[in-house]
């Protein structure tokens, strides 16, 4: 008899309530949305790469870096290269030409810098820097 | 959910503590990037006064610029008696001194004979150049009683190899006394990391000077990452490449460097000796440069050879 009541007893504790179901969706959930931001958090940043230009704070281009191709600014007097994911500038009016020497940029975070013209090429890519500045 | 409730604070928290500000101004013949983390009221603030410093520094320091005092010392000869460039000068001179003559404040008549700051380039011709260097050298310069005098009316100098430097420790402190602890400046190539980014260090890429993107990248923390190229300010005539890095002893630019970083605590003396290995040679340079205690150099020649200081051969890491 007190068996039978103790087997009772031992089944309705062990009886899934609803406050146990929704605890149960609650940390699926939770635990998908982790897995989500920590996996985005950690992508290598050469995933979704996109290339802006300003001039004095102002954006002149933006343009990802999936796609070959030439874009043209002031008119023309400069001009820069996107390929296989880098970017260039490859003509400018500017009297020294630092900034065309300056070569190819693929990193996130990474610069090339025109004074005369006052123009800023940047590449911003998704999940963190590989590095946060280029010396030289 | 108490616990979400709490991580969720947590991050917010964090969010706040390292959040990023940037700010980019054009100056010094470069732009001036400063990273700046923190709450964004408190970095925003110390951001824009340490590159309100650094923009006083250009104007006052600057030999082309008419309201530098460096300006009148280069064309009517007059004493210089402003204590900050006095100060800046005498460690020129130590450098001057240190370095066996390799570094020269006083190069601006060979700068200026060869186009460099007309950006009216000039091959000049051997007697031209024989001529100039009549005018260069250290030892034209006096100082005394706070004040900066010179023998000889011809000669000027371009404080350019070390105010860049001397701009950077300024804005750092700048930034700490306005309660920024952690921040990266990134001065036209050369960078300094204040503090840590976070939990991580400050990662500072190095450029290849002849191919693209970098040779690797150092981490740092209350260090500056100082460059030199020869890619930097050039002109090319019958296929020869003349920059803008000269040797005081011949007039002509150097040979056989083609691009210096160096790794130091004080930018200012790390902009000033990234230039010896131009003068000097790579070997000699590095030689020279490895006296200096906790100095990291790496020096590429101009076959393209790289060479590391000791300590920093195994601290390079390579991006994959």
């Amino acid at each position: 008899m007190k068996n039978a009541r103790e087997k009772e007893e031992n089944k309705d504790f062990y009886q899934t309530t609803r406050f146990d179901l929704i605890f149960i969706v609650l940390i699926l959930f939770f635990s998908v949305v982790s897995f989500w931001v920590i996996h985005k958090r950690f992508q290598p940043s050469s995933g979704q790469s996109a290339v802006y230009i300003y001039q004095k704070d102002k954006l002149l281009e933006d343009s990802g870096l999936d796609k070959d191709k030439i874009i043209a600014i002031l008119d023309g007097r400069m001009q820069f290269e996107l390929k296989d994911g880098r970017v260039r500038v490859i003509s400018t009016d500017c009297p020294h030409h630092i900034c065309k020497n300056m070569g190819w940029i693929k990193y996130n975070g990474e610069t090339i810098v025109c004074v005369p013209n006052q123009v800023l090429i940047e590449i911003k890519s998704e999940g963190p820097a590989i590095i946060d500045a280029v010396a030289y | 959910m108490v616990v979400f409730a709490g991580l969720w604070v947590i991050r917010s928290y964090n969010g706040r503590r390292f959040h990023v500000e940037k700010e980019t101004r054009f100056m010094m013949d470069t732009y001036v990037t400063i990273y700046a983390v923190g709450p964004k009221a408190v970095a925003s603030k110390a951001m824009e006064l340490a590159l309100n410093r650094m923009q006083e520094i250009d104007i006052k320091f600057n030999s082309l610029n008419p309201k530098s005092p460096v300006y009148a010392f280069n064309h009517t000869g007059e004493p210089i008696s402003d204590n900050e460039i006095i100060s800046l000068v005498q460690t020129a001179l130590v450098i001057s001194e240190e370095s066996g003559g390799a570094f020269d404040i006083s190069i601006a008549p060979l700068a200026e004979l060869w186009g460099f700051y007309s950006k009216e380039y000039y091959l000049p011709r051997q007697e031209e150049i024989k001529d100039c260097l009549a005018n260069v050298g250290y030892h034209y310069l006096s100082l005394d009683k706070g004040k900066l005098t010179k023998d000889n009316m011809a000669v000027r100098i371009d404080l350019g190899g070390v105010a860049k430097g001397y701009a950077i420790n300024e804005a750092i402190k700048v930034l700490k006394s306005n309660g920024v602890t952690s921040a990266l400046i990134d001065a036209g190539g050369d960078v300094y990391g204040l503090g840590k980014r976070g939990s991580r260090s400050w990662k500072v890429g190095i450029k290849d000077p002849r191919g693209e993107g970098t040779l690797g990248y150092v981490e740092v923390e209350d260090l500056a990452v100082m460059g030199s190229g020869d890619y930097e300010r050039f002109f090319i005539k019958d296929g020869k490449r003349y920059h803008h890095i000269f040797n005081p002893k011949t007039g002509y630019p150097t040979e056989g460097v083609q691009s210096v970083i160096l790794i130091y605590n004080d930018p200012v003396l790390a902009q000033a000796w990234t230039k010896i290995p131009f003068i000097m040679g790579p070997e000699k340079g590095l030689e020279r440069l490895e006296k200096i205690p906790n100095m990291d150099v790496i020096i590429i020649t101009e076959s393209g050879e790289t060479l590391y200081s000791s300590g920093l051969k195994h601290s390079l890491n390579f991006i994959k």
